[in-house]
């Protein structure tokens, strides 16, 4: 049986569901240990068939390598997440068991999203994951800008998904079918494309822009970052983002590669306006949540960079900067998290104020992770940035490769201010010093990865190109 | 020849060091461990890059020492290290002054000794892949690298404007260079290669290589830096400890004019023709313009910083001549003037460490306190003037003579700025060592330490060895820049 | 009219008589069980629930009607953008391609399969997983329900028995020493 991972998830949440309420101390504890388990589990299950190719459920998942590899990157990127809440979470509304269960249950609608074969499975999946995530992100409750900010999701994402709707009822008037395999079977026999799918297409990239908060459809991602517990900033940040870029690498390059004329202008100019909206936004910002919700859009905008072309050079780049994406965003976040004054969270950049004089391993690990979100040789940011933009050149777009480079000058102020801060001032109101040896340990690794991953990209690149391989060999 | 794997050799040592460094024991407030440890590391790759001069072959214009591993996932993209008779010089350069920067520190307190000076070392690791650097990619990686450590050498240990000071250095040369990086990139794509070597061989259209040509020069004018782009540098300067201003000054600023041989000359032959003109006229600009904005300075670091910017003016004046004398003269007047304002931003550190200030106006009669000082600052003036004798005097005399053979009006005006650098330098030691004590200097009186004499008499040392014997540069570099002026078009100016 | 009324029960009622017009939209196309349900589970349950949910809240339908009139040019380009985008699209397609549906109810029932048979063949067999995952995507609504607004009743009073085991004479009456004079 192939599909076991999803399946596994699925059922360990019910497990978990049941379990519960019968132990009695900390049970939230013991069920995010039973959660990361499983993730874990659910990992070595996805490797397996990491090479495998198969549609099932009749037609309406497929698994291939691709697939595959965003799972196991979604994973990851849980596990750490879950592994930071157990170590670092000072927000004790969470401390509830519905909390690792949300969590899972997202995941397995992530990963169902990234397999989805048809909208309509596509579409499903993409609920499970939006409607855990609402929740999450309003989870603390006597928090009221948590509140707030699940509101503002929830309603914004209602619209995406009103959108999404939409736009699949145009696609199914065309062919009369939602899978796409048969899509991509009969946009190849039509010699003239009507004007109803590219509206269909385009309402459905809108939907989903606004999942992955390319600009201009990015309005609720600070909000919403900065209002959500950190935790969930964290894994919100990071974890749907993959998901719902594999599913527009998916949905545009598998049934619409034919089309690629009608939305490459889009994504061209979703990536310009996401790297100048993430790079102009940022600056006067004073939270680092904020700050990173328009760090984010701007590498979202980098990462569309290499959808442009719709070519395979550019899914290779896409997914190496998204697992660069992953281990920087994590790292970053994991130090927002650490940071506390009389343990109580804070997240403002005045905050940071002489980080360096009184916890200066933290801050050396920030400062790699932003010099390495800056793009700057020899971290592995770098690498991101020149694979995309040796495919926007490659491609003669290099007007936009110069505005790429250009937003991440300007993207290098903020971090080099965030780097200012940590180091340059001296503080008056100190932070906790005490940070537990775990999530030391985990912030070495992340920027041990950081440093040396520029000294054997070559496993990346082979690693990436396999895996695209498959996306391109169906089509 | 022997087949040691030299430079990976040279950027690893200090890397090694760096651990040895990190690792040391606080047991006093001067750090005398780490000091120790990060000092033996970089002699010990002063020593190590000592072998390359020795066993370097002079008459091959090619790369030599060269090792390659292979890095991105083509062939064509490797991680290629090699030095020729241009990058030499300024390998040994780097690897001179690290150990002197170092020393400097022994006596005085700096806060967070550690990190400072493992900043140095990973700064020295960086310099020499960036000489060292025979692939495009591996270049823009060291070029960019060397940012983060000075970055934070400006911005944590600099004065009271660091901040500013670090931004402003820091956002310049990153704008200048991703946009190389674009052209880099572009490079690959239209050949398939970023092998420095292979490009050389290429002949480019010219309306690409314009384009090309602009943007490696947006990189390296900021860097070494010229006229229109140099405001970073009295910042970055002054507001730079010591140490960081002497490799600022010593070092970095070189890698904007090796940048100009290597790239704009080498590559991109026809364009730099197009753009000499333009070149020159930018260069005499530095050279008068900053030389007036330096006789008026008040700190004595603004001062050097102008005069700087000046004599990177000769260097690109004699660059862009691309004669054999010009680009001889350049690379002269490069590696002496890494000494020379290296030396000058030592004795400038001196001066501070023992009163705490920089202004010209508080000094006078310093040589009756300081009277050792006050001979080394003489010859490293002179030095910096062009004197005869001095290295600085190949390195002004070669470029002037090139320039003259091109056009007589622009050597003309190059020539007045030798004369405003006598007038500034003379004028800052007029006021700050002769005269009349003046009252503020009477509060310490120690003149020079033991470590400063050694870094002092190393530096004049070298200043008038190369003075009288500039052979020992040129002969390194001639067959290789040989090799330029032969793929240089005719010159049309 | 669902958002025009002014009165919330009539709003309801409205939205009542648009779910009746989608099940007429299914009934013509032969989707008899299909328009049975939707009357049954909207009108009958949910609708009803809407209706006391409205009658008990009783919010003040003027206020919140506040600055309405603020959005209504904005909201009525907006349509009109989209109406216009519909009818470019709709003019653009002379002739609706018609039997090119994956399911073809009518031949179902030619088949001798009565319609609500139909659907639960195709609900359970080929669509099973989406089925399945509609349920979890249900599963998550309620969890987050429950975890959004179960709260533990710490109001009422109980005895709690190590408490009140606890408690002694030294606790349970303190003694002030007063001065008399003072």
């Amino acid at each position: 049986m192939i599909f076991i991972p999803e399946i596994f998830l699925a059922f360990s949440a019910l497990l978990f569901i049941l379990i519960g309420p019968f132990i009695r101390k900390n049970a939230y504890l013991l069920v995010t240990y039973l959660t990361l388990l499983t993730v874990i589990v659910a990992q070595f299950l996805v490797y397996k068939d990491i090479f495998h190719f198969e549609s099932i459920f009749n037609n309406f998942f497929v698994i291939d390598s691709f697939g595959s590899f965003i799972k196991s990157l979604l994973l990851i990127g849980t596990a750490i997440v879950l592994y930071i809440f157990i170590i670092a979470n000072k927000n004790t509304q969470l401390n509830r068991i519905e909390f690792p269960i949300l969590i899972l249950l997202s995941l397995t609608g992530m990963m169902l999203m990234v397999a989805s074969n048809d909208i309509l499975s596509l579409f499903l999946s993409m609920e499970l994951q939006s409607l855990a995530l609402y929740i999450l992100v309003a989870f603390a409750r006597e928090d009221r800008n948590s509140s707030e900010a699940g509101v503002k999701y929830f309603v914004l994402g209602s619209l995406s998904t009103c959108i999404f709707l939409f736009g699949s009822s145009l696609i199914y008037a065309c062919f009369g079918t939602t899978n796409f395999s048969e899509i991509s079977g009969a946009i190849n026999q039509l010699n003239e494309i009507p004007l109803i799918l590219i509206i269909g297409v385009v309402f459905i990239l809108v939907s989903l822009s606004l999942k992955i908060s390319a600009a201009p459809f990015h309005m609720w991602t600070p909000d919403v970052y900065q209002g959500a517990p950190t935790i969930i900033t964290a894994y919100l940040s990071v974890v749907p983002k993959i998901a719902s870029f594999a599913v527009i690498i998916r949905f545009l390059v598998f049934p619409f590669g034919e089309i690629i004329v009608d939305w490459g202008k889009i994504i061209l100019i979703l990536s310009i306006t996401s790297m100048l909206v993430g790079s102009l936004g940022a600056l006067q910002q004073k939270d680092l949540k904020r700050l990173f919700a328009y760090s984010t859009i701007n590498h979202i905008g980098f990462m569309l960079i290499g959808l442009v072309p719709g070519s395979e050079d550019g899914i290779i780049a896409i997914c190496i900067y998204l697992m660069l994406y992953l281990i920087m965003n994590i790292g970053v976040f994991v130090v927002i998290l650490s940071l506390s004054r009389d343990n109580i969270s804070v997240s403002s950049i005045k905050d940071l104020t002489g980080y360096f004089t009184n916890n200066p391993f933290m801050a050396v690990c920030m400062a790699v992770f932003m010099f390495s979100m800056a793009g700057i040789p020899p971290l592995s940011g770098f690498l991101g940035k020149l694979i995309v933009l040796n495919v926007a050149i490659d491609n003669n777009l290099i007007f936009l490769a110069i505005i790429g480079v250009i937003s991440s000058v300007i993207a290098a102020y903020y971090y080099l201010r965030i780097i200012k801060v940590m180091f340059f001032d001296s503080s008056s109101d100190e932070l906790d010093i005490k940070v537990n040896i775990e999530t030391k340990i985990l912030l070495a690794v992340l920027s041990f990865l950081n440093i040396t991953i520029l000294f054997y990209p070559k496993f990346f690149l082979d690693l990436s190109a396999s895996i695209t391989f498959s996306l391109f060999s169906v089509n | 020849m022997l087949n040691i794997p030299i430079l990976p050799l040279l950027i690893i040592v200090p890397v090694v060091g760096l651990i040895f460094v990190l690792l040391s024991v606080e047991e006093d407030e001067n750090y005398i461990q780490a000091k120790k440890s990060a000092l033996w590391t970089s002699v010990i790759n002063f020593l190590i890059s000592l072998y390359i001069p020795f066993n370097f072959d002079k008459d091959v214009p090619h790369f030599q020492f060269v090792n390659s591993f292979s890095w991105l996932n083509s062939d064509n993209l490797k991680f290629s290290l090699g030095i020729d008779g241009i990058s030499l010089p300024f390998i040994l350069l780097s690897t001179l002054l690290i150990p002197l920067c170092i020393y400097s520190t022994w006596n005085i307190k700096t806060k967070r000794c550690k990190s400072y000076l493992s900043a140095f070392l990973i700064l020295e690791t960086f310099l020499v892949g960036a000489f060292s650097a025979i692939d495009l990619f591996s270049f823009y990686i060291f070029f960019e690298s060397i940012l983060i450590p000075m970055y934070l050498i400006i911005g944590i240990w600099g004065g009271d404007r660091r901040v500013y000071s670090a931004y402003k250095f820091f956002l310049y040369t990153f704008l200048g260079s991703v946009l190389m990086l674009v052209a880099i990139i572009f490079l690959y794509q239209e050949f398939g290669t970023t092998d420095i070597p292979s490009i050389l061989n290429l002949s480019l259209p010219f309306y690409i290589q314009i384009w090309l040509w602009l943007a490696f020069f947006s990189s390296f004018a900021v860097k070494i830096p010229m006229w229109p782009f140099h405001t970073w540098l009295p910042d970055a300067h002054v507001e730079a400890p010591t140490e960081g201003s002497v490799i600022l000054a010593g070092i970095l600023l070189k890698l904007g004019g090796y940048g100009f041989i290597r790239f704009n000359l080498s590559m991109l032959p026809d364009a730099s023709i197009f753009f000499t003109p333009f070149v020159f006229g930018l260069s005499l600009i530095a050279i008068v313009y900053t030389s007036l904005v330096a006789i008026v300075q008040n700190d004595m670091k603004k001062l050097i910083a102008y005069s700087s910017v000046a004599h990177m003016g000769f260097v690109t004046l004699g660059i862009f001549s691309a004669t054999i004398q010009g680009l001889h003269g350049a690379i002269v007047q490069m590696i002496s003037h890494g000494l020379i304002s290296a030396a000058l931003f030592f004795c400038i550190g001196s001066i501070y460490n023992r009163y705490e200030t920089k202004e010209i106006a508080n000094f006078g009669g310093l040589n009756s306190i300081m009277p050792k000082l006050a001979i080394f600052f003489l010859i490293f003036s002179l030095g910096a003037i062009g004197f005869p004798g001095t290295s600085g005097f190949i390195g002004e005399f070669l470029t002037l003579l090139a320039v003259f053979s091109h056009n007589t009006f622009v050597a003309l005006i190059s020539a007045l700025g030798v004369i405003f650098a006598a007038a500034y330098m003379l004028n800052l030691y007029k006021k700050v060592f002769l005269g009349q004590p003046s009252k503020f200097i009477q509060k310490v009186k120690l003149d020079l330490r033991l470590n400063e004499m050694i870094i002092y008499s190393l530096l004049v040392f070298f200043i008038i060895l190369f003075g009288i014997k500039p052979n020992y540069i040129i002969d390194f570099s001639t067959s290789s820049l040989d090799r330029i002026i032969s793929l240089y078009p005719i010159s049309i100016l | 009219m669902v958002i025009l009324s002014r009165n919330t029960v009539y709003s309801v009622l409205y939205l009542i008589l648009s779910f009746f017009n989608a099940a007429i939209i299914f009934l013509m196309s032969n989707a008899e069980f299909l328009a049975m349900t939707l009357i049954i589970v909207y009108v009958g349950a949910v609708a009803v629930l809407f209706l006391f949910v409205v009658m008990m809240l009783n919010i003040n339908v003027v206020q919140a009607k506040e600055g309405m009139l603020r959005y209504l040019p904005f909201g009525l380009v907006l349509i009109s953008i989209l109406l216009i985008e519909l009818s470019l699209i709709f003019s653009d397609l002379p002739v609706f391609p018609e039997s090119n549906t994956k399911i073809n109810i009518s031949e179902l029932l030619n088949n001798g399969n009565s319609n609500t048979k139909a659907i639960g063949l195709h609900l359970y067999t080929d669509y099973f997983i989406i089925f399945q995952i509609s349920g979890f995507v249900l599963l998550v609504a309620m969890l987050g329900a429950i975890v959004l607004a179960y709260q533990k009743n710490e109001n009422y009073i109980k005895q709690d028995v190590s408490r009140q085991l606890d408690s002694d004479r030294k606790k349970a009456i303190k003694l002030n020493d007063i001065k008399p004079n003072r």
